[in-house]
């Protein structure tokens, strides 16, 4: 699971070179050679949606998320570790019904062969990205929820939060 | 820990015996049942001709059923985003709604053939060509699970632009804003270079220059400020009319009962919503025309030998679109074209 986690943070990370290397291109062409390039905007719009949703997966592994601790700060060790479990298990339940939604609008787009506007490039792939890195993201969520379960009810001297998995091997 | 964990069943139980009293409380005497409610959605702002028309509809529907039917007008894409309005309608997630021209780019692509850039000169022949495409119009909408009651439209679309563009010459290497493929097809065919630009950045790539026009309808000048950023408004007429088809989900219709769908019928013809659609489209064209001089734009009106000649050469941005829409578009634009006696 990490692996694929760090697969697709790869994935996103060549996303953001492709989309700064298409606009520059796009750029130059159209400021000294007056020639846009018309497929630049909607690629780059797919490519925003790869790097969002490949990188979900690999940021919550290494603790990335933006994360509201003014509770969690204020509580015990023991109590954080149950609001973990809870909290993991409501945005695992969030997720699946995200997935499921995004999925059946992916699968509309590519039903009803669906393209985009100018350069008339099928949907439904990067609507795809949208499930897929949510799935990842799930997956990795429920790794951690077990193992955060585990920690809730193991030995009181070891029940606190799991920490982000921020090795970078 | 014990103590919070008591109030907090306290306040569940309390919202408990709210929410199960509210629900199962006996209805008040002589309250009416529960109307049928359709949703509207639409792409456009609420101050818009549209949206003051489809809500004039909606009250005569509800006057009209005394009360057993409401429509509820949804504006400025706050039900669906702009692109996902004709699926939400086909799939019937909402029963009545618009079928958009600028939103025509894979389902339903085929009515879209007087929306051809050049297809069509002006509201009148637009609209005298939609009424001759109507069986054509039903029957495709038909095929999608669609019923088709009112051919609706948008003004016309025009070349906003920093230099005037009066010849078909002066099209030549320009960059130009398009909205779609058969739009930057058509720039193409005339020599310009076609760049997609989102609407709400077109004031911005006006403003810098990095475009040199922008394909868009001429009532925008106004309220997006568009006569700040560009001196002229070049009457192209590029499209004669942006159609909007006004459409029920066919299996929403089948379901309501008789009674209602009359209502709807008669609510059509007293709110006269086609005819007020193109009488406002015509109203709002003719003000922004006016208000545009006002602000100190340059209007500009090519020839009519110049348009025939853009016409001429647009028609091989047709191409994609003849390509795209196989057998049902082909006979669209010989319907089209035999219409408007091309």
């Amino acid at each position: 699971m990490r692996r694929a986690a760090d697969v697709a943070g790869l994935l996103a990370g060549f996303a953001t070179l492709a989309i700064v290397l298409s606009v520059t291109y796009d750029v130059l062409m159209r400021y000294f050679l007056d020639q846009p390039q018309l497929f630049v905007d909607e690629v780059a719009g797919f490519l925003q949606v790869l790097l969002i949703f490949a990188g979900a997966a690999y940021t919550f592994r290494v603790g990335g998320h933006v994360r509201v601790d003014l509770v969690t700060n204020a509580v015990r060790p023991a109590t954080r570790a149950w609001l973990r479990v809870v909290t993991l298990l409501v945005g695992v339940v969030f997720l699946a019904i995200v997935i499921w939604v995004t999925t059946q609008s992916a699968y509309t787009a590519y039903r009803y062969g669906r393209v985009s506007a100018v350069m008339l490039y099928p949907l439904w792939l990067p609507m795809a990205f949208i499930p897929a890195g949510l799935a990842l993201l799930g997956l990795m969520m429920v790794g951690t929820l077990v193992r955060q379960a585990r920690l809730a009810v193991g030995p009181a001297a070891t029940r606190t939060e799991v920490a982000p998995d921020d090795d970078p091997a | 820990m014990k103590r919070t964990l008591v109030v907090s069943a306290v306040v569940v139980a309390l919202v408990a015996v709210v929410v199960a009293g509210s629900t199962f409380a006996p209805a008040p005497a002589g309250a009416q049942a529960k109307p049928i409610v359709w949703n509207l959605p639409h792409v456009a702002a609420p101050t818009y001709y549209h949206i003051l028309n489809y809500t004039a509809f909606a009250n005569k529907v509800k006057e009209k059923s005394g009360g057993k039917m409401e429509i509820r007008v949804h504006p400025a894409s706050s039900l669906y985003p702009s692109h996902e309005l004709i699926p939400a309608l086909v799939d019937g997630r909402t029963e009545i709604g618009p079928v958009v021209a600028g939103y025509l780019t894979d389902i339903l692509l085929e009515i879209g053939v007087l929306d051809l850039p050049f297809m069509t000169g002006g509201l009148d022949e637009h609209r005298k060509a939609a009424n001759a495409l109507r069986p054509f119009f039903t029957e495709m909408l038909a095929k999608k699970g669609l019923k088709l009651l009112t051919i609706n439209t948008w003004p016309t679309q025009q070349l906003f632009s920093l230099q005037p563009i009066k010849t078909v010459g002066d099209w030549k290497g320009k960059k130009i804003r398009v909205y779609g493929a058969d739009s930057a097809n058509t720039a193409r065919a005339l020599g310009a270079a076609p760049v997609s630009i989102g609407f709400g950045e077109v004031y911005t790539a006006l403003e810098k220059k990095t475009v040199d026009g922008a394909i868009t309808s001429a009532t925008n000048a106004e309220p997006m400020k568009f006569f700040e950023v560009s001196k002229f408004i070049n009457y192209w007429n590029i499209a004669g009319a942006g159609g909007e088809w006004f459409v029920v989900n066919q299996k929403a219709w089948d379901g309501l009962p008789k009674d209602l769908q009359q209502a709807v019928m008669d609510a059509l013809k007293e709110s006269r919503l086609e005819d007020k659609e193109w009488e406002d489209a015509a109203a709002w064209d003719a003000r922004a025309k006016q208000r545009c001089a006002e602000l100190g734009m340059t209007v500009v009106e090519p020839g009519k030998d110049e348009i025939e000649k853009a016409r001429k050469q647009a028609r091989s941005g047709w191409d994609t679109w003849l390509t795209r829409t196989g057998a049902d578009g082909k006979r669209g634009m010989e319907l089209a074209l035999k219409a408007l006696g091309r």
